[in-house]
């Protein structure tokens, strides 16, 4: 029973991470409709700036938290202009700009290789004061508390602004019909920035605690999560924000289970055969986003 | 002898590597050039390599055999996939069929007869040279042939536009399921190629990174080209050979060269010379071509009216979107022999009506006959509406305009019709006075020309009922009046007609019957002078007040 | 009321798709608090004419000014926030969101203006629409044509426009709802004070409110002045053909 619940609660600090990486993609594609790949980059150098920060300048890793996460959103600002702006208004925009941000995710990929000159690096476990705690029969860190804590306040604020701000209506208007929102007095195109903004901030903080929590950071870093974010994504439904959170904390549990009664490598194949069932059986996922809405 | 490309020196590897790998564009290809934005081929690829191999290693089975057992198993596989994810489309079905990929992989390291992680060693390399080069070469060849034939067309159709293919009698997802195994067969292919290759399988190979790798080559080549993954090919592996000095960044040129054409250059290097290439010849054709006049088509007399049979029938059909209801039980008659029009204000349910009739939507509910058809069950399937002899043109023009006027009007002619479908295409061109634009491209042509495309593309069906959707909108009098003429030889011809019209004018005088809709309810339906002078009709056009 | 400087003006508006005109050298003003009807048969080019001042559509040439200043090439956000506000035909409301969030998003996106204001907007358009009140919190998209018409035009209302383009308002409406819509455009002076307004319609209701008319006709004016002295043959030329049809005969 308490290797369940320490299971259980080890899947929960995962799934936090997966679903936090998850979320930033779900928020471009509920705007845009188009699948960022370049994301998985942003992830990557949002790590590498963590990594920056901490060891090269010696912040800690709160302190660098919110230098991170600007530069990472800008990086994301800055993929939007050069990769996606530009395809918006094309007929085939879903496959060009999936095309274009693939590009995108190479070029970055192998600039940080170059940057890191092809190794792996760690933040040292200075950065962040970890402490262990025990509840009860379960022990956790701090660091993993903060890691979960973060990804419940970043989903609640971002389902808060989403569904209750002028912004998030803004960004569901332009969501809906560009043209439209634009008749509205939207600026459709600040908007959209605003929305990879906040996404490539999202990625940045995500990254800072995956690579603190497990301690590698190398080019690979956000393109060997992608699979799971999309896994994610699929679970929790296309382009719903809490969604994305049980998506990714489903298959975090999930995934912790299968490593710890089964074997480490099952833990894998248990996450894509729920992928498959939930294609095959729901592909809209648990969280449905405009089935009936549609333009009528 | 066997081994061609041992005179290359240290390039002998990267040149079969290259060939194997443009096979296995190809199976990206074949989706993608159909408009299907599915990436499962790389897990397809496994399945054809590890079943190749392990039938070799097990059965010591020749080459031959375990290679057709791989092509065979990723084909099945490919099309219970298409079933499986038949309802997503778009980015869904992109990330849906990625993560199918990744599945396979995980798949693969934990599946004990794959091997596992260390993968599968000393698979016979039965696949020299020449077996490479002789089915990459049959491979194209196939694709080639295929593109030519009338399904490469229909294809092209899908791409452009499902509606409209559906609509020349295309069964969107059949092709769309067939594409998938097409897809499964070529990338199962260079999946046992490349493990007879090797002499090894390991699951590395079938990552998210040879994915990337494979649509950068059907991208720079072009998507939409047969050529395109060779020519990819070559600029993808022969770069790096190419930029020798600079090694650590041939991968990120290729990122950003992908980058680069799919904001400058959205087909490829082979798009960007088709376009400059037919830049120069419509240059040539303007300076040299001024349009024949168009012979008049003889004007037949009003026959007397007396109505044929009943070629198409819906009754108490009822549309609702929303909340809205678009349709409110309305019944319509088209008889043979007739010409039927459809008048309304704006947003008062004619072209609704006429979707409803082609099996673009399915009604709340209703009946209807088309011929000796039941109708319901054609509902939301317009490729059997179509093949039971109903054609239609559409409000805003759907034509492939990269294609020339034959090969659009090719589209329409149905299978089956014994006379072969160029034949066909080029004498209803002649009888309709467009012979002289058969190999003009339709996006060259002028709005008029372009609607009379349409029209002699929906009689290319040799249809029994023909829906008309504003067939004059965007013309001059003079065409207008030459387009009535033309409705008017069809409706001889025993055809039963449906035109949606504004031009109520014509349509008074055109028209053998009119029916007039008024928020999506039927409020009149007779002779044309009767109807428009009645008051409700009036009411109904201009408002309150009388006008008579 | 002509005298006065027009606060809105197209100048020799041309624009055309692919070959054809859509609309050709089309020159029209409206004056602050004048309703100016705008009709014609369908496809005359009522809604390109519209879609081109809010520069939805190329313009080929001619200019728009608002205010005597040329805004033709000023992005549509930026033209809403200088107060020209279209409601288009097919009214285009953001179907997922709610009516109320519908109302709240035009509001805050044309004018950046404390809650208090946006409240109050908000509230004039129920006040004004008052079968809108029970349905503010279900999503607009499943409202119907009639609600989602004053949805449309309440939205239009919150932006605080200097000048409204209506397109079709009574398009697809049953007639208890386009009455609802036009006597709300009979009272609008009273209530909107001096807000000019180009009133698209393809039926000749749109002339009751009007104070002048223009005739739109293959893409061109075939007549402009006041809509008294717009009488029913012209009318019926353009719309039923009825002249046409007796010289074709």
């Amino acid at each position: 029973m308490d290797f369940l619940l320490q299971q259980t609660v080890n899947g929960i600090v995962l799934g936090s991470a997966y679903a936090l990486y998850a979320a930033g993609f779900g928020l471009v594609m509920a705007n845009l409709r188009i699948f960022h790949v370049a994301h998985a980059a942003i992830f990557t150098w949002g790590a590498v700036f963590a990594w920056i920060l901490t060891d090269q300048f010696g912040w800690s890793l709160l302190a660098a938290l919110p230098v991170v996460a600007v530069l990472a959103g800008l990086l994301d600002v800055l993929a939007y202009l050069l990769l996606i702006r530009h395809i918006l208004g094309r007929r085939d925009h879903e496959m060009a700009a999936f095309i274009s941000s693939m590009g995108g995710l190479i070029v970055l990929v192998e600039l940080a290789d170059h940057f890191l000159g092809g190794s792996v690096v760690r933040i040292g476990a200075d950065a962040f004061d970890s402490v262990p705690v025990a509840i009860g029969p379960i022990r956790v860190s701090t660091l993993h508390v903060a890691m979960v804590g973060l990804a419940f306040v970043i989903v609640a604020v971002t389902t808060w602004v989403l569904a209750r701000t002028q912004w998030g209506r803004e960004i569901r208007a332009v969501a809906f019909d560009r043209e439209t929102a634009s008749i509205l007095g939207v600026d459709v195109d600040r908007v959209s920035a605003g929305v990879f903004f906040v996404s490539g901030a999202m990625a940045g903080v995500a990254a800072s605690f995956v690579a603190m929590a497990f301690n590698i950071i190398d080019a690979d870093l956000g393109s060997s999560y992608l699979v799971i974010a999309l896994a994610a994504m699929v679970v929790g439904g296309f382009g719903s924000i809490p969604g994305m959170l049980v998506g990714g904390l489903l298959i975090g549990v999930v995934s912790t289970y299968a490593t710890g009664y089964v074997s480490s490598s099952a833990s894998e194949l248990v996450v894509f055969v729920l992928l498959l069932i939930f294609l095959a059986l729901r592909p809209e996922g648990l969280f449905r986003v405009r089935a009936e809405l549609t333009r009528v | 002898m066997t081994e061609l490309f041992s005179n290359f020196g240290a390039y002998d590897f990267v040149i079969r590597d290259g060939m194997v790998l443009a096979l296995m564009a190809l199976s990206i290809y074949v989706v993608l050039s159909a408009g299907i934005f599915a990436l499962p081929q790389v897990g397809l690829m496994a399945i054809g390599a590890y079943v190749s191999a392990i039938v070799s290693l097990e059965t010591g089975a020749p080459f031959f055999v375990s290679f057709v057992a791989g092509v065979l198993a990723s084909g099945v596989v490919a099309v219970a996939l298409a079933t499986v994810l038949r309802r997503l489309n778009g980015i869904y079905l992109a990330i849906a069929s990625i993560a199918f990929a990744e599945t396979v992989r995980v798949a693969v390291l934990n599946i004990p007869i794959t091997g596992g992680a260390q993968g599968l060693v000393g698979i016979p390399r039965s696949a020299n040279d020449v077996v490479i080069c002789v089915l990459v070469a049959a491979a194209f060849l196939g694709l080639w042939l295929l593109k030519r034939s009338r399904f490469g067309l229909a294809i092209r159709a899908m791409r452009q536009d499902p509606v409209m293919a559906s609509h020349q009698g295309i069964d969107v997802v059949r092709y769309r399921t067939m594409l998938f195994g097409l897809s499964g067969v070529l990338a199962g292919a260079s999946g046992a190629l490349y493990v007879h290759m090797s002499g090894f399988a390991e699951p590395s190979q079938f990552s998210f990174d040879l994915l990337t790798q494979l649509l950068a080559i059907v991208v720079i080549g072009g998507s939409t080209f047969v050529a395109g993954s060779l020519v990819g090919a070559v600029v993808v592996f022969g770069l790096p050979i190419a930029l020798t000095g600079l090694a650590e960044y041939e991968v990120m040129v290729n990122g950003a060269l992908i980058v680069l054409i799919v904001a400058f250059a959205p087909g490829g290097i082979l798009g960007l010379l088709e376009s400059v290439r037919t830049r120069r010849r419509a240059t040539v054709s303007a300076a040299t071509g001024e349009h024949p006049q168009v012979p008049k088509p003889v004007t037949l007399p009003r026959p007397d009216a007396s109505p044929g049979q009943v070629n198409l029938e819906v009754s108490e059909i009822v549309m609702a979107f929303g909340g809205v209801r678009a349709l409110d039980q309305v019944s319509v008659q088209a008889r043979s022999g007739e010409v039927l029009g459809v008048i309304g204000p704006n947003g008062s349910g004619k072209t609704t009506l006429l979707n409803v009739l082609s099996g673009v939507y399915r009604p709340a509910s209703g009946a209807g006959r088309l011929l000796a058809r039941d109708l319901p069950p054609l509902w939301g399937r317009p490729h059997r509406i179509a093949r039971e002899g109903l054609a239609r043109t559409f409000q805003h023009i759907r034509l492939m305009d990269t294609e020339t006027v034959l090969t659009n009007v090719r589209l329409g002619v149905p299978v089956g019709t014994g006379e072969s479908a160029q034949d066909r295409a080029r004498r209803l061109l002649e009888e309709h006075g467009l012979a002289w634009a058969g190999h003009v491209q339709v996006g060259n042509l002028p709005y008029g020309v372009r609607r009379r495309v349409e029209i002699v593309r929906a009689l290319a069906r040799g249809p029994r009922v023909l829906l008309l959707d504003e067939p004059t909108a965007g013309m001059n009098p003079t065409e207008r009046e030459e387009v009535f003429d033309t409705i008017a030889t069809i409706r001889d011809r025993g055809v039963a007609v449906i035109v949606v019209e504004h031009d109520v004018a014509m349509m008074r005088s055109f028209c053998d019957r009119l029916i007039v809709l008024d928020f999506g309810k039927m409020i009149a339906d007779g002779d044309p002078d009767t109807v428009l002078d009645s008051k409700e009709v009036v009411r109904a056009y201009i408002g309150s007040g009388s006008l008579a | 009321m002509h005298t006065s400087d027009p606060v809105l003006s197209l100048e020799n508006l041309t624009v055309a798709y692919g070959h054809a005109n859509a609309i050709t050298d089309v020159s029209l003003r409206v004056a602050p608090g004048e309703t100016l009807a705008l009709i014609g048969p369908n496809g005359a080019g009522k809604t390109t004419l519209l879609r081109s001042v809010m520069n939805q559509e190329r313009k080929s040439s001619g200019r728009i000014r608002l205010c005597g200043r040329d805004v033709s090439t000023v992005r549509t956000a930026r033209l809403v926030r200088a107060g020209i506000v279209h409601v288009p035909e097919g009214r285009h409301i953001v179907a997922p969101l709610t009516v109320q969030e519908n109302l709240q998003l035009a509001a805050a996106a044309a004018h950046r203006c404390p809650r208090r204001e946006i409240r109050e907007s908000v509230a004039m358009v129920y006040e004004l629409f008052s079968p809108l009140v029970r349905l503010r919190n279900k999503p607009a998209g499943l409202l119907s044509g009639g609600e989602q018409q004053m949805v449309a035009i309440g939205r239009a209302l919150v932006a605080r426009p200097i000048v409204l383009l209506l397109d079709e308002p009574s398009m697809g409406l049953a007639p208890v709802m386009v009455e609802t819509i036009y006597t709300f455009l009979a009272q609008q002076r009273e209530l909107l004070g001096g807000v000019a307004i180009i009133l698209a319609e393809q039926s000749r209701i749109a002339l009751d409110v009007a104070d002048r008319a223009a005739v739109l006709s293959g893409g061109r004016v075939v007549f402009e002045g006041s809509s008294s002295e717009l009488d029913d043959s012209t009318i019926a030329a353009a719309y039923l053909g009825k002249a046409q049809a007796s010289v074709a005969d």
